[in-house]
């Protein structure tokens, strides 16, 4: 019985804090914030396990973790304000152009990280070249292109044979 | 079977679909900044003892007629504490009796140093300690505690009148 308490704790407790800490603490993946992760998995594994390294009370631990995440996402499912709690909801941060300065600041974005993910996802050069930027649940931002970005003639032709 | 309706997010003024509850987000924002708060105001009480695991705080101090008991005041699920005794009085033979309670939450790992004989009563396991000299001395009790919850028991030295003393034992 403690292994299960122990893990729906531990799924609790977790999902409160990270929720809480906000979109952007985990999603921006640095070097640093991987070798956090690692840090916060091993803590968690000790206090997921206590003294009981046996292969019965691990299997049940996986089993409680697997459960509580189906059992949360049809929670989400029947009750979709219940979902605005858990996931969040998306945030638009540049619509038409034009950037939501008071959005950026409350989710912690800074313009840098949307020209980063504006090069990296359509190789944009400027901010005018963004329609929409939007920090989406899971933290990481899309990018919406101010100009469908067409391929030459020449190479549609190519392309096309 | 019932099937599900799928809703579609409405199109913004912008032209985006997309589900954006601005209203929604705001309070959250509202909502993580003042968690933010209590983390650091649990971190505050951590750094001060109240969470157990040492700091000024996690233990506290009761005098007894015939010493002092060094007791832990915030203790951790699983992990180790300890108490202290310092006798006061010069004698060849000094006793701590500690009332059953405490054996539900706590397990002793390590007596230092060890005890001469125990003896087990209604009032609960008195411990008889021998010294050589007579001179006063200091017992520690390593312990682990068991379960969590608030740990009420009581400690006499001596054989004089029991002292009440709490732990908190944080799960």
């Amino acid at each position: 019985m403690e292994s299960i308490l122990r893990g729906i704790a531990i799924y609790t407790i977790l999902l409160v804090i990270l929720r809480l800490s906000g979109r952007r603490t985990l999603a921006q993946m640095t070097a640093f914030d991987f070798v956090l992760l690692l840090i916060i998995a091993e803590t968690t594994q000790q206090a997921l396990l206590g003294d009981d390294f046996s292969i019965a009370n691990a299997v049940l631990l996986i089993l409680t973790l697997f459960v509580a995440d189906v059992v949360l996402s049809y929670v989400k499912e029947w009750m979709p304000s219940a979902g605005k709690w858990i996931d969040g909801v998306p945030t638009v941060l540049i619509s038409l152009g034009k950037p939501d300065q008071r959005a950026m600041q409350r989710a912690r974005v800074a313009m840098d990280d949307i020209l980063d993910a504006a090069r990296e996802q359509h190789g944009l050069e400027r901010l005018d070249q963004i329609k929409f930027a939007v920090l989406e649940v899971g933290g990481h931002l899309s990018i919406i292109p101010a100009e469908k970005i067409s391929l030459p003639r020449a190479s549609r032709r190519t392309a096309a044979q | 079977m019932n099937e599900i309706e799928i809703s579609q997010p409405p199109i913004r003024d912008d032209g985006l679909q997309i589900e954006e509850d601005r209203s929604f987000q705001e309070r959250f924002w509202t909502i993580e900044r003042w968690a933010w708060l209590v983390f650091g105001l649990i971190l505050l009480l951590a750094l001060t003892g109240l969470m157990g695991g040492g700091g000024l705080l996690s233990h506290s101090t009761v005098d007894l007629e015939a010493g002092q008991v060094d007791y832990p005041r915030v203790a951790r699920w699983e992990s180790a504490d300890e108490i202290t005794v310092a006798f006061a009085s010069s004698s060849p033979e000094h006793r701590l009796t500690i009332s059953p309670q405490f054996s539900k939450y706590f397990q002793i790992e390590d007596i230092q140093p060890l005890p001469d004989r125990s003896l087990a009563s209604s009032a609960g396991e008195t411990m008889v300690f021998k010294s050589e000299d007579g001179s006063p001395s200091q017992v520690v009790l390593h312990l682990r505690a068991q379960r969590p919850g608030l740990a009420r028991y009581d400690v006499s030295l001596d054989g004089g009148s029991p002292v009440g003393a709490t732990t908190v034992v944080l799960p």
